[in-house]
């Protein structure tokens, strides 16, 4: 019989697809593997979509609760991830709509202003390895970029947020959003191409 | 039986039929509804020629006012029970199985009370007296109502050695909620359902008196929740069973942490917490 750590070496983790099989059927410890990993992805991709931290965590809650529901019906035709951002994408959608129904807001208010509640920069463009002396720079410089994220089109805003601080490929972020593979490197490159002329003023 | 969310849904229906014209006809069934002492004298004649005007809610009531013909103002306080629907129809349509009252106004529209289970309740009088006795004399505060927070649910339960899942239910400490968005709420709020209600600091009613808004303007925005009898004034079903996070989801994965969830039954309702992100407090005061 093969000895998995024959080797010396852990096993290879499994594939979220295989996780995702597996919790269908009926092992709820995948479901536990599943949520660790993309949790906090999830989250900050969220949390990037509707500026409010409580509401970033309902929605996370959201796409978990869509998957249980879904588990029966699940067949591994796609990465799981693009299920999962196809999800949380459309909650967004959902939310833009509703937000824009409500919006009792003054037109002077700024587009997309940052409240006490909106996210901590740190945590969606944070660096665990700055040396000292940029440090103090640092949460300057992070403020306006993810200032410059906020001002991006929306369309242009979820490709840069799923490309740079989701790392999905640009094939995965096609289905996401219902683009073709090169109509979503467009995007890229108009929103870094704005990024670039809105952070001009930092030798970045 | 439905909470503030749902009778809030069914208010808005109301509200959105923009009821005007006069009753000129009320009508009850010979069947007895709701029983107790505030509903033993229902009244219901003083409504006829009298005008509709605003419908609000107080808790799990509509409160329904009216301008009678003499200049006084009447109310009109309807409990929706176990499984009363309020719907507005022709006067034309007859009367369904287990319709049990009906309002018909002078533009040949009727308000609607479909009630199979007679738990439902109603009562008409002058408004004053309708506000000032039971059951809505006696309500706590509107957790919608400006002024509600942590401070307004401990002052009235921070005492209570009762658990505080079922403390939540006291109607007369907060008015409207039940046991579906208290459980939630107390999810939401990462608080374990047991823990007596005097074990909570400062910081737990706080957050949870910001989760049971939360919670309850969710079930709202979904129109409410229906588990079996619920529906709103179209007669459509709620959305929000779908929505909930631990409520009738016990051995199905938390969707905060991905771990089991947990039934109880206290108090002779059962609920559900996630053992991971509601522990069960080893402090004596919960934050």
């Amino acid at each position: 019989m093969d000895d998995p750590h024959r080797n010396g070496r852990p096993p290879e983790p499994r594939s979220d697809e295989a996780l995702m099989l597996s919790f269908r059927d009926g092992d709820a410890r995948a479901f536990e593997e599943l949520v660790a990993r993309h949790r906090r992805g999830l989250f900050n991709f969220l949390l990037r979509s509707v500026q409010n931290r409580s509401r970033a965590e309902e929605l996370l809650q959201e796409v978990f609760l869509r998957v249980v529901r879904s588990k029966d019906r699940y067949e591994r035709t796609a990465k799981l991830t693009t299920w999962l951002y196809t999800i949380a994408r459309n909650l967004c959608v959902d939310e833009s709509r509703r937000a824009k129904f409500r919006r009792t807001t003054s037109l002077d208010t700024p587009r997309r202003g940052a409240d006490d509640e909106g996210p901590a920069m740190v945590e969606t463009v944070a660096a665990d390895d700055v040396p000292t002396d940029e440090r103090a720079a640092a949460p300057q410089i992070r403020q306006r970029i993810a200032r410059a994220i906020d001002l991006l089109p929306e369309d242009q805003r979820e490709v840069f947020l799923m490309r740079q601080i989701n790392g999905l490929s640009f094939k995965e972020i096609g289905d996401i959003v219902g683009a073709p593979e090169n109509t979503v490197k467009s995007r890229m490159r108009y929103a870094l191409e704005k990024l670039r002329q809105d952070l001009a003023d930092f030798n970045l | 039986m439905p909470e503030l969310p749902e009778v809030e849904s069914v208010r808005r229906g109301l509200q959105a039929a923009d009821l005007r014209a006069p009753v000129i006809e009320v009508w009850r069934s010979a069947y007895k509804l709701r029983v107790g002492k505030s509903w033993a004298e229902e009244n219901l004649a003083c409504l006829k020629d009298n005008v509709p005007k605003d419908i609000r809610r107080r808790g799990k009531y509509i409160v329904w006012e009216f301008a009678g013909p003499g200049g006084e103002t009447n109310g009109l306080v309807i409990h929706l029970g176990m499984s009363g629907r309020c719907g507005v129809t022709t006067a034309a349509q007859p009367k369904v199985t287990h319709t049990h009252f009906a309002l018909r106004m002078a533009d040949e529209r009727e308000v609607r009370l479909v009630d199979p289970r007679r738990f439902g309740g109603l009562r008409a009088g002058p408004l004053h007296e309708l506000l000032a006795s039971e059951p809505l004399g006696t309500l706590g505060p509107e957790p919608l109502d400006r002024g509600f927070g942590g401070a307004v649910l401990a002052e009235r339960l921070g005492s209570s050695r009762r658990p505080i899942r079922d403390a939540l239910l006291d109607q007369e400490a907060v008015a409207g909620l039940g046991n579906i968005y208290a459980v939630e709420a107390l999810f939401a709020a990462g608080i374990f359902p047991m823990v007596e209600a005097q074990r909570l600091h400062a910081s737990a009613w706080e957050r949870l008196a910001g989760t049971i808004v939360t919670v309850l303007q969710r079930g709202i925005d979904n129109g409410g929740t229906t588990l079996k009898d619920f529906r709103n004034v179209e007669g459509e079903v709620g959305r929000n069973q779908d929505d909930l996070r631990v409520y009738g989801r016990a051995d199905e994965p938390c969707p905060r942490c991905g771990a089991k969830l947990v039934g109880f039954v206290s108090g002779g309702r059962s609920g559900a917490y996630c053992p991971r992100c509601q522990p069960r407090p080893r402090t004596r005061l919960v934050r």
